[in-house]
């Protein structure tokens, strides 16, 4: 609880001025200028390289697009872990999760990114997105686990700040257990995610809990949830991910002849080829819901101290 | 827990609920026998109950002491027995000792002369002896404050297993805890509605329905919560703790059926909606008592919303007054007026709002969480990333540093169960 004091008033007016702030920030505009579509090509399980952006179909809401872009390997990558450091996973478990980072790190390359989130009842940017791969080998090894597991506060997080760069990025989401503690919803996040150009890998360990909700996040983004019965192979696990979304194409072109707002659904081919499996995020959802007019002075409660 | 294990502690819940039928009567004791020729069978010279007395007297409370390790593991079929065993005992004394009985009860006629009390036969002395009362004493309410005792026993059973409770084996324990405050509960049922009796049953239901929500017993919880109300319809308390328990079962968390890692734990749990128009019920309950209640308008605002009645929930949200000396109902005030502005596209009274909350606990993940989800819904990518970021900074001090009330709110009136524990167990002696 807070303890009242002068600390207390001067807290307010502090944050009143940053809640101001970012009242003022920029906002981006709601309109689609470009959408960006990882796209994983496979025949045999084995990846399909070599592909151009001629070799792509893609479909917004059932309208053909003319695809700008397909490139392969040559954007760098803003890998984001997010990692549950709950109670249950402290000991053995968090020995393999720290190896398995370091060897995500190891397999970084010239220009990407790297960030680490951990999450217990409550959620720790770590060490923010960062070329500086020491910084994130560092805050792995600080880590300790205890406390409940916020996982939909994480994802969200993990969400935001993968839009927060120009880069690509991918989310790796490890967890052995189920929400037990987040403010948000499992809405919010899948909410964030249709809107989000990140694409989520789940790994999940242990008999615990059911998996719906990683199943959600992940399909909705075109990633993929990896069930694991233990941690020991989790380093193996992570830099089999790294290695399967750099073998992603990514897949850009400008909507056209469609609505600009809602739901944009999805579907990317290759012409002329039918035995390949394509692995794509189901759609995408654009624009947002305007302000509604305010109450009159007269309507807001003296309680509540809002009149202008 | 295995699945036998949760029936008998279905079992003993239901036993403990037809006892509660005959809560009214006037003797100390007045447990009905389980109909069945199992429990027929059984007989009174028992070692298990013995055990149970011997138990309860010695059990200082709050204490996982060796009365405690005695009675912990026993099953639900131990103490459904027990019950029919007690039942039996106060029989015998009850039915076969009256006031000119208690001075002869010393002779040596009385001692020897055999009664029958359906299954038990033996003397009125033995019983006596067995219950660790002297004659004096059994006539005395000798018996009510045993059976006080064995509520304490049973209840610190059943609280200090879930609080000694490991994520691994949280199912077992929690399973445990719902055993032995059931059976707590019967003990509590059979005694006497004195006005003295009536404190210790209020205070009992308090804090058990309490604790039982801190520690998201989500089976039992509103069990106990229901029949708490039931006997104290008009306790603020109580309204408050029935009404939160099924606002925490109508949470996404408990909803989401994730949560039960085990169909054989999985209670069976309603519909959020159910679970909220029920809250509902008892938070207009509770401000019907004392309609300026804060805490029970907020959390009713909350639950309107959740039952998608946003135009009720905002007036509701926009009358309360937070009030100054309760940080915590304070912030929920804000902090759910600015979700209900925000769904009724105030963006700006929304921001207000959380901004409100934030000055009241600046370290709360929860308040910029939602600041950060209103910039991304109105398209302010920037002001999303800058609110997250400031939702998952460490505090100078380090994550102990950080406190978010969010934390506590599904625990309801549980954040009080410690104390109100520690009341319970005040007149009975030493705690720790």
């Amino acid at each position: 609880m807070m303890r009242p004091g002068p600390a207390w008033l001067l807290m307010l007016i502090v944050l009143a001025a940053s809640v101001g702030a970012l009242a003022q920030a920029p906002t981006f505009s709601a309109k689609v200028e470009a959408v960006r579509v990882d796209v994983l090509v496979t025949e045999g399980g084995q990846p399909v390289r070599g592909l151009g952006r001629q070799d792509f179909e893609v479909f917004d809401n059932g309208v053909a697009q003319q695809v700008d872009l397909a490139s392969f390997e040559q954007i760098p990558l803003n890998v984001i872990l997010v990692l549950d450091v709950s109670e249950s996973v402290a000991g053995e478990r968090l020995g393999h999760l720290r190896a398995a980072s370091r060897g995500l790190l190891a397999g970084m390359q010239h220009g990407d990114q790297s960030a680490l989130i951990t999450f217990s009842q409550a959620v720790t940017l770590a060490a923010p997105l960062t070329g500086d791969a020491v910084r994130t080998r560092a805050a792995i090894d600080r880590i300790e686990a205890r406390g409940a597991t916020a996982l939909h506060d994480a994802a969200y997080s993990g969400l935001v700040l993968g839009d927060s760069d120009a880069g690509r990025s991918l989310l790796i989401l490890f967890t052995d257990g189920v929400d037990t503690s987040s403010y948000l919803t499992r809405e919010d996040v899948l909410d964030t995610a249709r809107r989000s150009d990140a694409v989520v890998y789940a790994a999940a360990v242990g008999g615990r809990g059911r998996k719906a909700f990683l199943q959600d996040v992940t399909r909705q983004t075109g990633g993929r949830l990896l069930e694991l019965e233990s941690t020991k192979d989790l380093e193996q696990t992570f830099v089999s991910i790294l290695s399967e979304f750099r073998q992603r194409y990514l897949v850009s072109y400008s909507p056209r002849g469609v609505a600009r707002e809602g739901w944009h659904e999805l579907t990317v081919r290759l012409k002329g080829q039918k035995r390949v499996t394509i692995k794509a995020r189901p759609g995408y959802l654009a624009g947002f819901a305007p302000d509604r007019a305010e109450p009159t002075r007269g309507v807001i409660p003296r309680s509540l101290g809002l009149q202008p | 827990m295995d699945a036998r294990l949760f029936r008998h502690a279905a079992a003993v819940l239901l036993l403990a609920g037809s006892v509660l039928a005959s809560a009214d009567q006037q003797t100390p004791f007045s447990f009905r026998p389980v109909q069945s020729s199992r429990y027929r069978t059984q007989h009174f010279v028992s070692e298990r109950l013995a055990t149970w007395v011997s138990a309860a007297w010695r059990h200082e409370p709050g204490r996982w002491d060796d009365a405690v390790q005695r009675v912990a593991g026993w099953t639900p079929g131990d103490l459904a027995e027990m019950l029919v065993d007690l039942d039996d005992l106060r029989a015998a004394v009850a039915n076969t000792v009256r006031k000119s009985d208690v001075v002869s009860l010393a002779t040596p006629k009385m001692a020897h002369e055999k009664v029958s009390v359906r299954d038990w036969y033996g003397t009125p002395g033995e019983a006596i002896a067995l219950l660790g009362l002297t004659p004096e004493e059994a006539w005395a309410d000798g018996l009510t404050r045993l059976v006080e005792r064995g509520v304490i026993l049973h209840t610190d059973i059943g609280v200090l297993a879930a609080e000694a409770a490991s994520t691994h084996d949280v199912g077992h324990e929690l399973s445990r805890t719902s055993l032995h405050c059931g059976f707590a509960m019967a003990l509590v049922a059979s005694l006497a509605r004195t006005s003295q009796g009536n404190r210790l049953i209020l205070d009992w239901y308090r804090s058990v329905a309490g604790f039982l929500q801190l520690h998201r017993e989500v089976a039992s919880a509103p069990l106990f919560a229901e029949q708490a109300v039931s006997l104290f319809p008009d306790d603020l308390f109580l309204l408050m703790s029935a009404g939160s328990i099924h606002e925490m079962l109508a949470s996404p968390t408990v909803q989401d059926r994730d949560y039960f890692t085990d169909s054989r734990l999985s209670p069976d749990i309603g519909s959020a909606s159910s679970h909220l128009r029920k809250a509902e019920r008892f938070f207009r309950q509770a401000l019907r008592l004392e309609p300026g209640q804060a805490e029970a308008r907020v959390r009713l605002g909350r639950v309107l919303g959740g039952l998608n009645r946003h135009d009720e929930a905002l007036a509701e949200l926009r009358a309360v007054r937070p009030p100054d000396d309760d940080a915590f109902v304070s912030y929920f005030a804000w902090l759910f007026l600015g979700d209900e502005e925000a769904s009724a596209g105030h963006r700006d009274l929304a921001r207000e709002a959380y901004g409100r909350a934030l000055g009241i606990a600046p370290t709360a993940q929860s308040g910029w969480l939602a600041l950060s989800r209103l910039a991304r819904r109105s398209g302010d990518r920037s002001g999303a990333i800058e609110a997250m970021r400031r939702a998952a900074e460490l505090p100078a001090g380090g994550v102990d540093d950080r406190y978010d009330p969010w934390g506590d709110y599904n625990a309801g009136q549980g954040r009080m169960a410690p104390n109100l524990l520690r009341q319970l167990r005040k007149p009975f002696g030493r705690q720790p």
